[in-house]
């Protein structure tokens, strides 16, 4: 037997377990309830049912790679260790005034985001470096060691040190990092220039405390289950999921934590790359719905889009992540109608607790499940797989009461109307991520996963002018199945501003080989081989003047003047294609060279199907489902997603049950299996 | 209902979205700060007759300023039959709906075939116009004709033609040509975008679905304001503020607001207030209308969407030639002393009929600072434009927000690293100071000190700050929020205070410009602040012990 592959993804709710047998491509999913309580138990158990449900060999597992919401839960809940921050001498507000704008211009009882770190607990230190990068007034040892025992003294069991223009010269704050690592014992230290090397002190700072802030937090996490995992995996090297789509080492895991503060829609966003890759689809949208919340990524030219813009909370985080748009739009969002009755649907959602009113667990609002309830699209004694029975005249009455008797409509019609806007809502967002970049959505294949996304899918492509959708084998635990398929990843960067003549081989080669050093430093630490190491090279643009820049792909290897041309050029065109004007007579300014670090897996190419001959297949049973479309119920087939083999396809209207998931596949429009076993449906004009 | 409740709102938020993306654009792709980081600008889609159809304010100010401009721009200049497409119109004039001469707006009819069916605006706060000073922010104007170039409605582009003669005036009568160009071309951009947007929406649903959501818009907007106005206990609620000085003569200016509410209607009379002044400290109607709708909807329900309805039911007498609507030539670009002063006066009038929506006085004033330096050696003169906030006024169950935007502007702040690799300007300090919120059983916000060394050989200042004299007044017991003050070289031996508008400050090399914001008024009497609040803030140094011990009366500090 080959070596094998785990992916545990835990979430909230339940924690998905994905086994790859690298040898044959063979995948094996499944999924079972989270425990709060006891995490690495929890994650203990899923190992163990993995392996089970696979019938492999613990022994045989190399490699684990484990998604955790653990940063991102402690961030949202506010349960963050005690932090401390150590700033500028005159900057000790920084972090908590921010940029000052409210986002909502109306609201006079807001509140504004609480800093990650109090002001008790935020120390000024006299030092300065200026914006060229010359220290004009060094730390002096004796202040900070005075800081020492008052650190100490106030329970925190981190510090984060920022000090301004730290990205561009780090030595001020790696000296004071290094007299606090000697000087205060037991407690973990950031700098902000490790963590995220970039101009804006404000969100390099909340970048920072966040990552100090969770360094306790993980060390401890990661404490905890690397000995249990290594007693029954020991031949395991075990990976942790980042927002950047790659995964890094338990090392530093530990040191920058931050890094993971959206690994769970990157494991998404990744498995639709792979996936993309296999099926030879350069250009995806990924719609990964679930029950509060809709994650969308595109996928150009086979690459993610990435971006450094990210945040979590109201606080901005400063490193580079997979841009995913986020959308408070899911299964559980809720209707509702305004007090001139004007009907909305969410950003309120019923969540898994109550749920929707179909659970009749204490939830009387309307959601879009109870609407696609009455629907008929999905069948209440098949709920997650038949675990779960729910109430569709709850749902009914939900809708009835609150929706369609205020609005004198039938409950059908409410119904429909619920999913259209919530269809609206999500249709909004993907326009955002395609259209309005640039991107043509007639080229674009719809990949819908989550367990909502399969129903939405089709009328989604339809709305945007996408011509295909496909839905991959195990939608509803499609993001843990991204895990297996990660490379280690490193992100570095670099600010030098240079304009016009400027931007030369001169001035970039030096620059991109030092970040090349260091990318082939960190590579070395993992443990990567040269021949596994891929250094992605990239740079920040922007017209001198303008504040936001557009990153640019560099070719590796020495530059000279024709690739420095070449690369300029690719800027002018990036912005025409993202902003629809650019200014090639303009003088162009180069602000940071980026480096992405890749150590590739050798993760293996999805296993094929033997071809069932093709033709036809017989569905399960027929039953009445509405479309909006026909204003009415159908007759429609149901086929069960496991009898579907390669080769086979039918047409529509038809309903796709799964354990994990149900795909909606409106009339006129035409399905089949791939290869693969992915379920591809052809929409209409 | 002339539309399905589904399309209305499917249609609606796509029209939002519109907006939103034309504001991306400028975002993204303008040049000065004042507006990629500091957020001045906002879109809007409208109808014919200037009523907008959706709109990406970030700025209350300009609630409705656009639409009004538009609306003089049809009535007075190019009546809707001369509108061509590939024309852009671009003003500035706050005699034609503008409120001061930076706010330079910018619309573009859209056509479906040949079918004029709606027009995009934007709306960019240029980093200069022209005019004696800097940033043209002139202290000293006593007529509009001094504070810059003044544009009425005329086409920039006809039928796709860029009117070069018009850019070469506009290019040689402001500071930082190249800077306003490439912000007017992030404008222009953002209004293609928009056409692109609306005519994908007519294609989809078409244009008389879209018109009936407007109305239907409009009409709810206008309903539920209706009827939260019927819920208030009819009457009449009056009040009285102050602005500091007009920067030229030494007296406070009095903004007398008398508010009647009856009958699902609320009317706003001015009458009483003090006549426009022989300097900038004035407001044309558009900006007083503007201060108005921003505070009567954020008291009232700030869930209604702003749209043309919400303004159906708010009457507003302000008669002419006061510094509420003031007559031209009177200079205007310091209007917003004004309309802060009008936010806080509505507060204090409702607060006696609805305690529990509204906020004691906020810092009070946009606080704006423009460093100039002259350049030489090589270094080419520049402009930096900025604003400061203060404190929140405390509310009735709630302590005032410390250091954040509030009333009728809404800015960042300029990242200081980005200033520092901009400008010749270095920070000393950005910090909050203790004990200015206004204490109460709710604390006021806390104002900020920040202070900047200009590193250039020489250069000068010009300020618009307010609040130095008149504090944020507190409600129900709670005490003022501590008074804005401006310092130069705060450390040195021959520290000076500045006038809150100051002319024209002469910068040598080394000088450190300090300002003091103001905090926000406290709500509730002192001595009812709970124990554990009181001890947080002293903890945190948000309040000395003294304040601790005196003020709010805690024992054993």
């Amino acid at each position: 037997m080959g070596a094998i592959r785990l992916g545990i993804d835990i979430g909230g709710t339940f924690t998905d377990i994905t086994v790859l047998e690298e040898d044959t491509g063979c995948v094996t999913v499944a999924k079972v309830p989270s425990r709060k309580s006891d995490p690495g138990g929890a994650l203990i158990n899923a190992i163990e049912r993995g392996l089970e449900l696979a019938a492999v060999d613990a022994g045989n597992v190399t490699m684990l790679v484990h998604g955790t919401t653990i940063v991102t839960n402690a961030v949202l809940e506010k349960k963050l260790p005690r932090t401390a921050l150590l700033t500028t001498e005159g900057f000790r507000d920084v972090l908590e005034i921010g940029r000052h704008f409210r986002p909502d211009m109306y609201d006079l009882m807001q509140d504004k985001p609480e800093p990650v770190v109090p002001r008790e607990r935020r120390y000024c230190v006299a030092e300065r470096v200026n914006a060229e990068g010359d220290v004009l007034q060094e730390p002096d040892q004796n202040e900070v060691s005075g800081l020492f025992d008052v650190i100490r003294d106030s329970g925190s069991q981190a510090v984060a040190v920022c000090f301004l223009n730290s990205f561009v010269n780090p030595v001020n704050e790696a000296l004071v990092r290094d007299w606090l690592r000697q000087g205060v014992r037991g407690v973990h230290v950031a700098a902000s220039y490790e963590v995220c090397r970039e101009i804006r002190e404000f969100e390099r700072m909340s970048t920072v405390a966040l990552n100090a802030a969770a360094m306790p937090l993980v060390t401890q996490y990661l404490e905890d289950i690397t000995p249990k995992i290594k007693a029954v995996l020991p031949n395991a090297n075990i990976l942790l999921m980042q927002s950047n789509g790659g995964s890094l080492t338990i090392n530093a895991a530990r040191d920058y934590p931050v890094r993971m503060i959206t690994s769970g829609p990157a494991g998404g966003a990744l498995a639709v790359q792979r996936l993309g890759t296999a099926t030879r689809q350069p250009n995806l949208l990924g719609v990964d719905m679930g029950g509060t919340s809709t994650d969308i990524s595109l996928i150009h030219k086979g690459k993610l889009r990435m971006t450094t813009e990210g945040g979590i909370d109201e606080l901005p985080v400063k490193v580079p992540m997979i841009e995913i748009n986020t959308i408070g739009a899911g299964a559980g969002s809720i209707a509702w109608l305004d007090d001139w009755n004007g009907l909305h649907v969410g950003p309120q959602s019923a969540g898994a607790d109550p749920g929707p009113a179909a659970y009749r667990r204490g939830g009387t609002d309307p959601t879009v499940t109870d609407a696609n309830l009455v629907l008929g699209r999905m069948h209440p004694d098949r709920f997650v797989g038949g675990d779960m029975t729910v109430d569709l005249e709850a749902a009914r009455t939900a809708i009835a009461e609150k929706i369609a008797k205020p609005l004198d409509m039938s409950v059908e019609a409410a119904a429909a109307g619920i999913i259209r806007i919530a269809n609206a809502n999500m249709e909004r967002a993907l326009r955002v991520s395609s259209a309005e970049k640039g991107y043509d959505p007639r080229d674009i294949t719809l990949l819908a996963f989550g367990g909502a996304g399969p129903m939405h899918a089709a009328a989604l492509a339809t709305a945007v002018g996408i011509p295909e959708i496909l839905i991959p084998e195990h939608p509803g635990v499609f993001s843990a199945v991204g895990l297996v398929m990660s490379d280690i990843r490193h992100d570095f960067s670099r600010t030098r501003v240079l304009r016009g003549e400027e931007i030369s081989g001169d001035n970039l080669n030096p620059l991109f080989d030092g970040l090349d050093h260091e990318a082939n430093e960190a590579l070395e630490r993992d443990g990567i081989a040269e021949p596994q190491r891929d250094l992605q090279r990239s740079a920040d643009f922007r017209y001198v003047g303008q504040a936001y820049e557009v990153n640019v792909p560099v070719p590796a290897g020495s530059l000279d003047e024709n690739a420095a041309a070449d690369v300029i050029r690719r800027f002018h065109e990036l912005h025409q294609q993202l902003y629809a004007h650019h200014h090639p007579d303009k003088l162009v300014e180069f602000v940071s060279g980026r480096v992405a670090a890749i150590g590739s897996t050798s993760a293996p190419e999805p296993q094929k199907h033997a071809a069932s001959g093709g033709g036809g297949v017989a569905p399960k049973e027929t039953r009445p489902v509405y479309f909006d479309e026909t204003g009415d119920y159908v007759d429609t087939a149901v086929y069960d997603r496991e009898s579907l083999s390669s080769g086979s396809g039918f047409e529509g209207p038809a309903i796709v049950e799964q354990t994990d998931s149900t795909t909606v596949i409106h009339p006129g429009q035409r399905a089949r299996i791939d290869e693969l076993g992915n379920l591809l449906v052809a929409i209409g004009e | 209902m002339r539309v399905d409740p589904v399309t209305l709102e499917v249609v609606n938020n796509a029209l939002v979205s519109v907006a939103e993306q034309m504001a991306a654009t400028i975002l993204r792709t303008s040049y000065s700060t004042v507006i990629r980081e500091m957020l001045d600008y906002s879109t809007a889609v409208f109808d014919l007759n200037g009523r907008i159809i959706a709109q990406s304010c970030r700025i209350p100010i300009h609630l409705n300023s656009m639409s009004r401009s538009l609306r003089t721009t049809l009535d007075e200049a190019i009546p809707v039959d001369e509108w061509r497409p590939g024309d852009i119109i671009i003003t500035n004039d706050p005699y034609k709906g503008g409120q001061h001469l930076p706010d330079v707006q910018t619309f573009l009819p859209v056509f479906a075939g040949n079918e004029l069916v709606a027009i995009c605006g934007t709306l960019g706060h240029h980093l200069d116009i022209g005019g004696m000073r800097p940033g043209s922010y002139a202290g000293d104007a006593v007529e509009i004709f001094q504070e810059g170039l003044r544009i009425p409605p005329i086409k920039l582009f006809e039928e796709g033609q860029i009117n070069e003669r018009l850019f070469a005036v506009i290019e040689a009568n402001i500071r930082q040509p190249a800077m306003t160009i490439g912000d007017l071309r992030a404008q222009t951009a953002a209004l293609e975008i928009g056409r692109d947007g609306v005519l994908e929406l007519i294609e989809r649903y078409g244009v008389h679905t879209i018109m009936d959501c407007l109305e239907e818009a409009i009409e709810a907007s206008e309903g539920r304001l209706r009827d939260r106005l019927l819920e208030i206990p009819g009457g009449t609620y009056e009040s009285s503020y102050f602005v500091d000085d007009d920067g030229v003569v030494d007296e406070h200016i009095k903004i007398v607001t008398k508010v009647t509410i009856e009958d699902g209607t609320i009317h706003i009379a001015f009458t009483g207030t003090d006549p426009q002044r022989r300097s900038p400290i004035n407001a044309t109607l558009s900006s007083c209308e503007s201060a108005v709708y921003f505070a009567i909807l954020s008291i009232i329900d700030p869930s209604i969407p702003a749209n043309y309805g919400v303004y159906k039911p708010i009457r507003i007498t302000a008669p002419e030639g006061t510094v509420v609507n003031a007559l031209p030539p009177a200079p205007v670009v310091g209007r917003n002393a004004i309309t802060h002063t009008i936010v806080n006066s509505l507060m204090r009038a409702l607060s006696e009929v609805i305690p529990e929506r509204v906020t004691a006085a906020y810092y009070g004033m946009s606080n704006v600072h423009i460093l100039a330096g002259d350049g030489g050696n090589g270094r080419d003169s520049w402009i930096f434009f900025d604003i400061e906030v203060g404190g929140w006024g405390a509310r009735k169950n709630k302590d005032g927000l410390d250091c954040y935007s509030q009333g009728i502007h809404n800015l960042a702040n300029t990242p200081i690293e980005m200033v520092e690799a901009t400008y010749p300007l270095r920070y000393k300090r950005y910090e909050f100071i203790p004990d200015t919120g206004g204490a109460g059983r709710r604390r006021g916000g806390l104002g900020v000190r920040r202070d900047i060394e200009f590193l250039d050989q020489s250069g000068s200042l010009n300020t618009q700050f307010d609040k130095f004299k008149v504090a944020p007044f507190g409600l129900f017991g709670g005490k003022e929020g501590a008074t804005g003050s401006m310092v130069m070289n705060p450390d040195g031996p021959d520290s000076e205070e500045l006038h809150s508008k100051t002319v024209d400050y002469g910068f040598k090399y080394g000088d450190v410009f300090s300002m003091r914001t103001q905090g926000g008024g406290g709500f509730g009497p002192p001595k009812e602040r709970d124990r554990a609040s009181v001890e947080r803030d002293l903890r945190e140094e948000k309040i000395s012990a003294a304040s601790a011990r005196d003020v709010y009366g805690l024992k054993g500090v």
